[in-house]
């Protein structure tokens, strides 16, 4: 499948257009059906929409039909639904803290059915290494891990959002030198669409993801990393996001709902957020960055973005020590 | 020092870094020897075990890096 320049920037400006036009429409029904949570680290708590997860999923998949050979559309939009109506139902019901890591196992799938992997991922000293009996397992733990990591760096305005799209950076880079056209147009769709969505997402949030938006972003990812071939650097610029993930679960001591765990972080009367200290709390890196002083909501997102900026350019190193 | 908690964490993450390249060296050369066995799903299997080893030792350094960080930055959590 050729796509000219022109049919590329045509297929990324619908996503983009589809989801932002679409992130609008949500928030102003979302607003009218009284479907808002409040934003706790605003003055005056003020209700904030959600979720938008379905304005991304109908950008991502709009773009990956006009711009992907039919295998990989039909694989990545599948995953992508699937992943997404976990979100949703998980938005609109709640599950309990084992149940959405177990659907998310399900994400995998589409994928492994269509085969639209390749068991060889490219190790750095090693090069292409054939591992046709543990990949598909990494796979499917791969979608869920990184789903429910997204997931748990949904905390502040802007946050998830803009920490995937930083993340997406390398993999894209990594498909444009290696050629790989459609993986790159896979990349820069999902880029667009996460920016897209950013835009209302930002702080002050305008609308939150929910986690139709988050477990998407991660679903998102993977999958990315997964078609370009990219593992590993897909999983040194994650690091952050994978740390917080495990910084978490290790603390607790396993799968819980997060609104069942003690608050990491407490907000003080001018809206600046401080570490609380004691046993029994997850670490987070939000936990972490505010250990030393309290600093308001966007100086935590600012540094844990410098961070993802940071394992980027570790990224960045391996695919120059790769190539 | 402001900036302590990010300085720490990028320290971490640089120290992650370089002990994911050393496990993939670690794992050329036990790849390397694989290859000379000459019985296909032996070689197979050994390079998947090979693989799910680095994975243990990368969730091994993970938490020493967790315990660090908290322990540093007077967590305790």
């Amino acid at each position: 499948m050729t796509i000219s320049i022109t049919e590329g920037l045509f297929g990324m400006a619908l996503a983009f257009a589809t989801t932002y036009l679409l992130t609008l429409a949500l928030e102003m029904v979302l607003n009218e059906r009284g479907m808002t949570v409040p934003d706790y680290h605003r003055p005056g708590r003020p209700g904030v929409p959600r979720p938008g997860g379905p304005a991304i999923v109908v950008g991502a998949i709009t773009g990956m039909a006009l711009l992907l050979p039919a295998k990989l559309a039909v694989a990545g939009s599948a995953a992508l639904a699937i992943s997404f109506l976990i979100g949703l139902a998980d938005d609109l019901f709640k599950f309990g803290g084992v149940e959405k890591p177990l659907l998310g196992l399900l994400t995998a799938v589409p994928v492994l059915v269509l085969h639209a992997y390749n068991p060889f991922p490219y190790i750095p000293f090693v090069g292409r290494v054939s591992i046709t009996y543990l990949y598909p397992l990494l796979l499917i733990v791969g979608f869920t891990i990184y789903q429910n990591a997204a997931n748990m760096l949904d905390i502040y305005n802007g946050l998830v959002t803009g920490s995937t799209m930083i993340a997406m950076v390398p993999l894209i880079v990594a498909a444009l030198l290696y050629g790989e056209t459609s993986q790159a147009y896979m990349g820069l769709v999902f880029l667009l669409v996460l920016l897209a969505f950013f835009l209302r997402h930002k702080s002050p949030a305008r609308i939150f993801p929910g986690d139709s938006g988050s477990l998407l972003m991660g679903t998102m990812f993977v999958y990315l990393m997964v078609v370009s071939r990219a593992e590993v650097i897909g999983i040194i610029a994650s690091l952050p996001m994978i740390f917080n993930g495990f910084f978490i679960l290790s603390s607790i001591r396993g799968f819980r709902e997060h609104s069942d765990l003690e608050r990491p972080v407490e907000v003080l009367d001018d809206y600046r957020i401080v570490a609380r200290r004691g046993k029994g709390m997850p670490v987070t890196l939000a936990r972490i960055m505010a250990s030393e002083r309290p600093l308001t909501e966007q100086q935590i997102v600012n540094r844990i973005w410098a961070l993802f900026a940071f394992t980027d350019a570790l990224a960045l190193i391996t695919l120059a020590m790769i190539r | 020092m402001k900036e302590r908690p990010l300085i720490i964490l990028m320290a971490a993450f640089a120290a992650v870094w370089a002990l994911l390249l050393i496990t993939f060296y670690a794992m050329r050369v036990e790849v390397m020897a694989i290859d000379h066995i000459g019985y296909p799903l032996i070689d197979e299997l050994l390079r998947d075990l090979a693989a799910l080893v680095t994975l243990l030792i990368w969730i091994i350094a993970f938490y020493i890096i967790r315990n660090y960080v908290s322990r540093e930055l007077r967590l305790t959590g």
